[in-house]
């Protein structure tokens, strides 16, 4: 080349908006951002306390009787806070960042871990003293013997319980151990519509017609007695804050914020009884129903769905009216995500190796196509991603929904949100998710109307699901394959007895192999989460959250047996695709092709971890690797995911509907990357496998564009629980005007190949090492973990170490 | 050397670089012919000067294995070694070397290769109004190649791009030209002397090959290298002026030197020591240049 490379120049506006420069929030948001920065996460008992004596109080209710009569109680005393510069109130702890504990679903792993809360690596909490006694001596004694995951281990066959428990290989701890989440209200057709007194006048009408003769109807009437409890708790806790405000504003001193605090006690009187009248009333509704959510369970992905659709009448009224401005507008949303900041999701250590960075998931959607089909792309959606930008919290999951008329604005404002190098917004292909769903069994109108829960699955208000149910870790398939179904680490007979690598003669023997084992582990997944399915139904009803999903009132049944509207089948997802694609692969050319090396031997090398065998892990190194666009590896990558999809679409689950798969991470493919020894492919052992359908760290040497062809050679539509593709650019690459235009490119042409999902992490390695190295100068550095954002700080060393090693597509 | 007309059709290609965003609109595959007929002494892609395969040797990645000591016939690779005299570049240490430290640098491709090649990346190259790019090397010292490809690209409707040197031959190269979307074209100095001493020919040809481009009417952009002491005096920069804005009628790119070449020029033993010009020159000329009336562009290409 005789020319010079060209430099490229520092963007405009460093904002995400081409004509503005920093984001820059209102005052208030500044100092309520740094309340939430000054507080540590800390563990809240309240809940727990008055649920246990509820329960002890009333030992003859049914499940959801009982649960919704603790619920009530609940919100009935918890402490209620209204705290400075507030304009959206409410707490679902007793403090700010607290987050709760359930011992009715499980309380053994608080006990045990009770002493190392403060102290342990990712995700500490602070514990007081008196909280540890009032634990040990009010709540664990009761419900020794009580807890769901006590019923759940009873009850699970010893087979799967020894293949499943604690193991990384089949991984549901977090559906025995915790509360499910995963939940989607339906502000539009009912909280809105009706608010709750209109529910709760609906609850006791259905009531009032039926009578106790079959089992089915006093199940019916057991639901309706729950739906009037979980009303009138809900309407309590909306009565108790208006009350606070209001005396609050008796003492304020302040002219400006006692009208503040008039109009908030003005707001609670009305919701979250009645239907909100304008765009205040409805995102203080928004807020109470989260609030309520999350006393009801404390659970991962307690999402919020299509925000700026279910909110944009209300704002275009508030507009045609006069009362409410942009700016107001913009400011109450800011107020909504340090909301979803504020509380945490209490979880054991093993939970938040999986789930790293205290992200509760609660997913939010905007722009996307609108069920009759147009374009739903709004001013909120603007100002949501203007939101993110300004707050700059870990929360909530911001997801994009592009499609193929999207204005090209909003995708590039998108990039910019990107360039920012928070990690989010999570980028989805609009067309993909209504496939999705659609063969999920969706109606047209109900699949346009899809939003995220969790990370990227897609998903829907009208839905009942266990979007998140199993962990299936492929690598351990593989590894069981090539070493008679033992665990390389430590020697445990997990998988099938079928042959060890001597008894392997052909490359296709060797594929029959992973595939049996992976058979294998998906029929134990299968087990444990029709198991915990079953003890869920039976035990740990979701009275608050039934109220909130279309099909359960109609039916008078309960969300964990069926009531909603659709139910989907659960979701197994499937960890280290590429890991077991590269593993194949470099077997098949080292082994049954160069035969430089006979499976036996290459096995001596994994035993080993490649100590002394140097130049062969450089030879397997070498071999060809998914994300390169290399048909030979790429097929495979393939030929996994259909047999896999297969595989799990034989199966159904609790409710009877086909189980689903997915490619998608959380920062699950870290620990199940810790008890998978060496791969053929060079890892090394215990180093992290890789997340959805991502190329394994460092080894898509090729481009984007190529990555994005390899990953695209995989059927997204079939995995209907999710697909995730992680790309990390440095900031470098992603300056100018025209890089982000190349960017958005880059993501319609994935799209158009066919895609879900696509995420960007824009952070240099030299940043994310200074931060490694001095947390406290870093403290505001967001990267994506995996399928979520979280404060790099807060990460445990391996998964800091994991985010700095990924490629970076670097323009030199 | 005039090729044959029962040659099959192919060459030398240093790379094809995906994913490439600097040379031309949109996303482009870049597609770098290896040969250049001119040796500037500042050229970041040394390695690209030869049209043969040529073994270059990176310095820091040699663990000094020895691998490479057998595989030579000749005797002449050894640890932390670079290319000898004698050295016929045939790549067997480079296969050897587990390390990466001898790679033999370019390879023989044939245009269906080529094509097929660039054909991958064609929907992220329609969705941003992107392309293929000829980068080198210098593309037209493989004419017979690189009219075959524009020829068929043209036929695929993708947009091309060249990136040229300025020096070739006019009839060799014509219907190529004709085909492009848009042309880079480099000149580097205007002074006869100047131009013979740091490039190693003359300046006519170059100006007028750039002078049929403009008649022809095919978009180009004057591409200037900038580098102190060689090109940035006032006298120079003021003829360029001249004759990019009176003859050429073309917006002109400034493009700073930058020293991100050198671990290159190591690697083929070759030198190059020239200081990256400070961001308030680049400016300053630019300023020049406008003040001249030409259309300087702001950033990297458009
Ligand atoms: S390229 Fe060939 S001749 Fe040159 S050093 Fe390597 S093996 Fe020897
Ligand atoms: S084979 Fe490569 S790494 Fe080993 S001594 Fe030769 S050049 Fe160095």
């Amino acid at each position: 080349m005789t020319t010079h490379a060209a430099v490229t120049e520092p963007a405009r506006g460093a904002g995400i908006f081409p004509q503005e420069g920093h984001p820059a929030p209102t005052a208030r948001i500044k100092h309520l951002r740094e309340a939430w920065k000054a507080v540590e996460p800390r563990l809240c008992i309240e809940r727990a306390a008055i649920y246990t004596r509820c329960c002890r109080e009333h030992p003859g209710d049914s499940p959801s009787v009982r649960s919704a009569r603790a619920f009530k109680a609940v919100c009935a005393e918890l402490p209620v806070t209204i705290y400075p510069d507030e304009l959206i109130v409410g707490n679902p702890g007793a403090e700010r960042r607290a987050g709760s504990v359930d011992p009715e679903l499980s309380w053994k792993w608080i006990e045990a871990e009770l002493e190392q809360f403060q102290t342990r690596t990712q995700d500490p909490y602070v514990v007081t003293e008196d909280q540890k006694r009032r634990l040990r001596e009010e709540i664990f004694p009761y419900w020794q013997g009580r807890s769901l995951e006590e019923a759940y281990l009873a009850r699970l066959p010893k087979e799967t319980a020894w293949v499943t428990v604690d193991t990384g290989v089949v991984d549901n701890d977090s559906k025995w151990r915790a509360y499910v989440g995963e939940n989607t209200p339906d502000f539009q057709d009912i909280v809105f519509a009706k608010g709750f007194r209109g529910i709760l006048d609906e609850a006791k009408e259905r009531l009032a017609l039926l009578e106790p003769m079959d089992s089915e109807r006093l199940a019916q009437m057991e639901f309706y007695r729950a739906s009037v409890l979980s009303c009138e708790g809900i309407l309590e806790l909306g009565r108790r804050y208006a009350e606070e405000a209001a005396r609050l504003a008796a003492r304020e001193s302040d002219p400006v914020r006692l009208l503040e605090l008039e109009h908030i006690a003005g707001i609670c009187r009305r919701v979250p009884a009645e239907p909100p009248r304008d765009f205040r009333e409805a995102i203080q509704m928004v807020w109470f129903v989260q609030v309520g959510r999350v006393l009801s369970e404390n659970a991962v992905a307690l999402n919020l769905g299509r925000l700026d659709q279910y909110l944009h009448p209300y704002y275009v009224k508030d507009m045609q009216k006069g009362s409410l401005t942009p700016a107001e507008t913009q400011e109450l949303i800011d107020c909504l995500w340090i909301k979803l900041s504020e509380w945490v999701w209490a979880v054991s250590s093993n939970t938040a190796r999986f789930f790293a960075g205290y992200s509760a998931f609660q997913n939010l959607t905007i722009g996307g196509k609108r069920p009759d089909g147009a374009d739903g792309t709004n001013e909120l959606s603007y100002m949501c991603l203007r939101a993110a930008a300004e707050v700059r919290t870990h929360q909530p999951n911001l997801s994009v929904r592009i499609h193929s008329d999207c204005p090209e604005d909003f995708l590039q404002a998108t990039c910019r949100l990107a360039r920012l190098g928070m990690g989010f917004p999570a980028i989805h292909n609009d067309r993909t998710g209504t496939a999705m769903l659609l063969a999920a069994g969706l109606s047209p109108e109900d699949a346009r109307d899809w939003s995220n829960c969790g990370c990227v699955v897609p998903h829907s208000r009208k839905i009942g699901e266990w979007t998140s149910a199993v962990n299936i870790n492929l690598g351990s398939a593989l590894e069981f394959a090539l070493n008679d179904g033992r665990c390389r680490l430590d020697g445990r007979q997990l998988g099938l007895s079928i042959g060890d690598a001597a008894s392997i003669q052909t490359f296709d023997e060797l594929k029959d192999a992973f595939f049996a084992q992976l058979s294998y582990l998906v029929k134990q997944a299968s087990i444990a989460t029709v198991v915990a399915q079953q003890v869920h139904s039976e035990m740990a009803p979701r009275p608050f959250l039934s109220l909130l999903v279309e099909g359960c009132m109609e039916k008078g049944r309960d969300l964990s047996r069926g009531g909603a509207k659709y139910n989907v089948g659960a979701v197994l997802t499937g960890i280290g695709l590429a890991d077991a694609a590269n593993a194949l692969e470099a077997a098949r050319t080292l082994v049954f092709e160069q035969q430089v090396v006979t499976l036996p031997e290459l096995c001596q090398a994994l035993d080993d971890d490649w100590a002394g065998h140097e130049d062969l892990r450089a030879l397997a190194l070498k071999c060809s690797k998914y994300g390169n666009d290399e048909n030979r590896v790429d097929s495979l990558a393939t030929e996994i995911s259909e047999r896999y999809h297969r595989e799990i679409r034989s199966r159904k689950d609790w409710f009877g509907s086909p189980f689903n798969s997915a490619f998608m991470g959380i920062s699950n493919y870290l620990p199940a990357g810790s008890v998978v020894g060496a791969t053929p492919d060079g890892r090394r052992a215990r180093s992290p496998l890789t997340e959805g359908c991502s190329a394994h760290a460092g080894t898509d040497h090729n481009s984007p564009t190529a990555l994005m062809k390899s990953a695209t050679r995989i059927n997204h539509e079939s995995h209907a629980g999710g697909t995730l593709l992680n790309i990390k650019f440095t900031p470098g690459a992603l300056r100018t005007d025209r890089d982000i235009a190349n960017m958005a490119s880059l993501i319609r042409a994935y799209f158009e190949l066919g895609a879900f999902h696509v995420q960007f992490n824009v952070i240099s390695a030299e940043t994310l090492k200074a931060a490694q190295a001095h947390p406290e100068e870093h403290q505001d550095l967001l990267v994506r973990v995996a399928g979520y954002s979280a404060r790099f700080v807060t990460l445990s060393k391996d998964v800091q170490d994991a985010i700095i090693e990924r490629t970076a597509y670097e323009r030199v | 050397m005039v090729p044959r007309e029962t040659d099959p059709i192919g060459g030398c290609l240093f790379d094809i670089q995906r994913w490439s965003t600097e040379d031309g609109p949109g996303i482009r595959t870049t597609i770098f012919f290896k040969g250049c007929p001119l040796r500037c002494a500042w050229c970041c892609n040394p390695e690209s000067w030869s049209p043969k395969p040529q073994l270059g040797f990176f310095e820091e990645r040699c663990k000094g294995c020895g691998a490479c000591i057998s595989a030579c016939s000749r005797g002449l690779a050894r640890p932390a070694t670079g290319r000898l005299d004698g050295c016929e570049d045939c790549g067997f240490c480079a296969t050897a070397c587990p390390h990466g430290a001898r790679q033999l640098l370019g390879r023989w491709w044939s245009a269906e290769e080529i094509l097929a090649e660039v054909g991958r990346d064609a929907i992220f190259h329609r969705r941003s109004g992107g392309g293929v790019t000829f980068s080198g090397g210098e593309a037209t010292a493989q004419p017979r190649l690189l009219e075959h490809l524009a020829m068929e690209f043209h036929r695929r409707g993708v947009h091309q791009v060249l990136e040229t040197c300025g020096h070739f031959p006019w009839e060799w190269n014509a219907k190529a030209l004709s085909l492009m979307d848009l042309v880079y074209f480099d000149l580097k100095h205007m002074d006869e002397a100047a131009h013979e001493r740091w490039i190693g020919v003359g300046t006519d040809l170059i100006q007028a090959n750039a002078l049929r481009i403009a008649e022809m009417g095919i978009p180009m952009i004057v591409r200037f290298p900038l580098i102190p002491g060689v090109n940035d005096e006032r006298k120079n920069l003021v003829r360029m002026a001249v004759f990019v804005k009176e003859r050429l009628k073309a917006p002109l790119e400034v493009m700073p030197f930058h020293p991100l070449g050198r671990h290159k020029h190591r690697a083929v033993g070759s030198d190059s020591d020239f200081a990256e010009p400070a961001p308030n020159d680049v400016e300053m000329v630019r300023e020049l240049l406008r003040a001249q009336g030409v259309t300087v562009l702001e950033s990297g290409p458009t």
